[in-house]
């Protein structure tokens, strides 16, 4: 075999090597003509499917902000994170963050919630909380597609067209929210044509841009339902367990403060059962929402300290404001007590929102809410 | 021929030279560790750092993500820079090829050669940092090596998984040791291969760090290197383990296949 030969032969392998894993995920997807009502109707229903798989996650905000103060939303929506799923349905879940020093793992099953994190060799149990801050498994393109999609009008709904994801052939929704008060421009989502299980979710601020504020993506999937042992966590004795009530400020709101959040909100209807979320307020639909927050001084402290860093916030002395990417923020402690309001809203519907709920709060025995 | 080789690799002192400095960062590490009793901060900091307070049983691990993404791959870049340069720059290439040996034979002898020495310099960082994580940090728990998933892992799963561990770093180092055996074959000069090879590890590396690169990201060659922790997980995560043998394996083929292409009629002058 002579030089150029040999050079060929080597060639020859190094593109093949390159080419055939990329030729495969370029094969093309056939659309099934689904309506987009029809497949957003499957989207919502999926979270009963049983599965596992990876998960990628891309925030593309510069967030402002560090630290735990508002859980897990910086980290969602500034850093990039490697998801492990095993999900047998939306109480009984488990979904690890995977680094290259270590695990945070959330174990959801039933009322509980158990948290292990690696580096500090410790492991939390609380009950599970409807009013909570952002967390790994609500980015979960399943989880994150119901909520998104909740509440959305067929005539915000259309299709987009079918790509391959995760191997699998996936179909195509775009929601592009129609109210005016939304910081979210579109929302565009893949899901599995056979199961409906959402695979890769994007949020699009309302700005001009291609680049999504947030994308999850399955990167693998097995869509058996996996076993129970699966969704628990075999711990060490030798770890360290705290008990406790909550998990973040937002469900400590909840549990002890003595008010009822109004009905509405700078024109928005509270979401869901009033007996669900307590104190908090959550109104909107689909991406427009927004929450209200009671603060205890303390809390409320620490968090002004925090949003007061930031070199963009807009200070009154007794409001705070400040926004990322799509979300709004808004620390108010003009009144009795604090409020901290945060949403995918503009910062005029938030301010709106504070004055609502402050002129609509009702005192309420907190035992016999 | 692979005796041959073999023999000149255990006989020189710039081979033992080299291992020792590989540990010297570790044990560096291991010293201040058990001086401050500081570990990094959780999330940050090599794998395993966090944990070898607790349990010094860990340190070989931690030792290995320490000089796993630059010192390893250093040493392996300039043993195997060196192979085919080497030869040229000490005038004795051309009386290796007098021999009645293939050229092709020749390049697997050298190939062989580093990566026996990859395995050399492995053990060598695991058994001494075996040896300052029982002197110097904390004892093992009595209820066992917890997991990084937090369950408890047996004696013999931790055996089994560091074995592995051990065996999927030699494999990491591979691709290092086929681009540096081809840039031997390119230059007269061994520093030269090794640079070249170092540029091709840096030029990974900063592209990892590349938003704009995701396309490429897979293929790049220290993609997957710590990986190795993932081994570790409860159930073990075998996903980027299986991407990391499989892209070293294409780097091994395509270089070394580079090697021989360029090798196997080079003109050779001194």
């Amino acid at each position: 075999m002579g030089p150029a030969a040999r050079w060929l032969v080597v060639l020859a392998v190094a593109v093949a090597l390159v080419a055939v894993p990329q030729g495969l995920r370029a094969l093309p997807v056939e659309d099934t003509g689904e309506s987009a009502a029809d497949l957003a109707a499957r989207v919502l229903d999926a979270d009963r499917l049983g599965w596992s798989g990876e998960v990628a996650t891309q925030g593309d905000v510069e967030v402002p902000l560090s630290g735990d103060t508002f859980g897990g939303v910086v980290r969602i929506l500034g850093e990039s994170s490697r998801l492990r799923v095993w999900w047998r349905g939306p109480t009984q879940h488990r979904v690890d963050r995977v680094r290259e020093s270590g695990e945070t793992d959330v174990v959801r099953s039933g009322g509980t919630t158990v948290r292990w994190r690696y580096e500090g060799n410790r492991v939390s149990v609380v009950p599970y909380s409807r009013i909570r801050l952002p967390d790994d498994p609500d980015v979960v393109p399943v989880a994150l597609a119901q909520r998104l999609l909740t509440g959305a009008r067929a005539a915000e709904l259309s299709r987009l067209p079918s790509e391959r994801v995760a191997g699998r052939a996936a179909a195509g929704l775009r929601l592009v929210p129609a109210d005016p008060r939304s910081t979210v421009g579109r929302v565009d989502l893949w899901a599995d044509q056979e199961t409906g299980l959402p695979l890769r979710v994007e949020v699009y601020d309302g700005a001009a841009g291609s680049r999504p504020v947030l994308t999850t993506e399955t990167t693998s999937v097995d869509l058996t339902r996996p076993p129970r042992s699966r969704t628990t966590l075999d711990l060490s004795s030798g770890v360290d367990v705290s008990r406790g009530v909550t998990l973040d400020d937002a469900a400590g709101a909840d549990a002890y403060a003595p008010f009822a959040p109004p009905s509405e909100a700078a024109g928005l209807p509270r979401r869901g059962d009033p007996e669900d979320f307590g104190a908090v307020g959550v109104y909107g639909r689909g991406p427009t929402v927004l929450v209200a927050v009671p603060l205890r001084d303390v809390v409320a402290k620490g968090l002004r300290e925090q949003l007061r860093k930031a070199g963009t916030v807009r200070d009154t002395g007794e409001r705070q404001a400040l926004e990322f990417g799509p979300l709004s923020v808004l620390l108010d402690s003009s009144g009795r007590g604090n409020y901290v309001l945060l949403g995918t809203v503009t910062p005029q519907t938030l301010v709106q929102a504070a004055d609502d709920v402050r002129a609509g709060v009702r005192l309420v025995d907190p035992v016999g809410r | 021929m692979i005796r041959v080789e073999l023999v000149k690799l255990m006989t020189r002192p710039r081979t033992w030279i080299t291992i020792l400095a590989l540990n010297a960062l570790p044990t560096l590490v291991a010293v201040l560790l058990a001086v401050t009793d500081l570990g990094p901060r959780p999330g940050t900091g090599p794998p395993f750092l966090s944990a070898v307070l607790t349990d010094g049983t860990l340190f070989p691990l931690a030792a290995l993500g320490i000089v796993l993404p630059l010192f390893l791959p250093v040493a392996v870049a300039v043993v195997g820079g060196d192979a085919i340069a080497g030869e040229v720059q000490s005038d004795t290439l051309r009386y290796l090829l007098v021999r009645p040996v293939s050229r092709l034979r020749l390049l697997v002898a050298k190939l062989v050669s580093v990566v026996v020495f990859v395995v050399l310099a492995v053990l060598a960082v695991a058994v001494v940092a075996y040896v300052e994580g029982r002197l110097l940090l904390g004892d093992a728990p009595a209820t066992g090596v917890v997991s990084v998933s937090g369950s408890t892992l047996t004696q013999a799963e931790m055996t089994q998984r560091t074995g592995l561990a051990f065996v999927y770093v030699v494999l990491a180092m591979l691709g290092v040791a086929a681009i540096a055996l081809f840039f031997s074959t390119l230059t007269d000069s061994a520093v030269g291969a090794a640079l070249g090879t170092i540029g091709v590890l840096v030029a990974s590396t900063v592209l990892l760090g590349l938003d704009a690169a995701d396309a490429i990201k897979p293929y790049l060659m220290t993609r997957h290197w710590l990986a190795f922790v993932d081994l570790f997980r409860d159930p073990i995560r075998w996903g980027d383990v299986v991407d990391g043998v499989l892209t070293q394996l294409g780097y091994l083929v395509v270089f070394a296949g580079a090697a021989w292409a360029n090798f196997a009629t080079k003109d050779v002058n001194r």
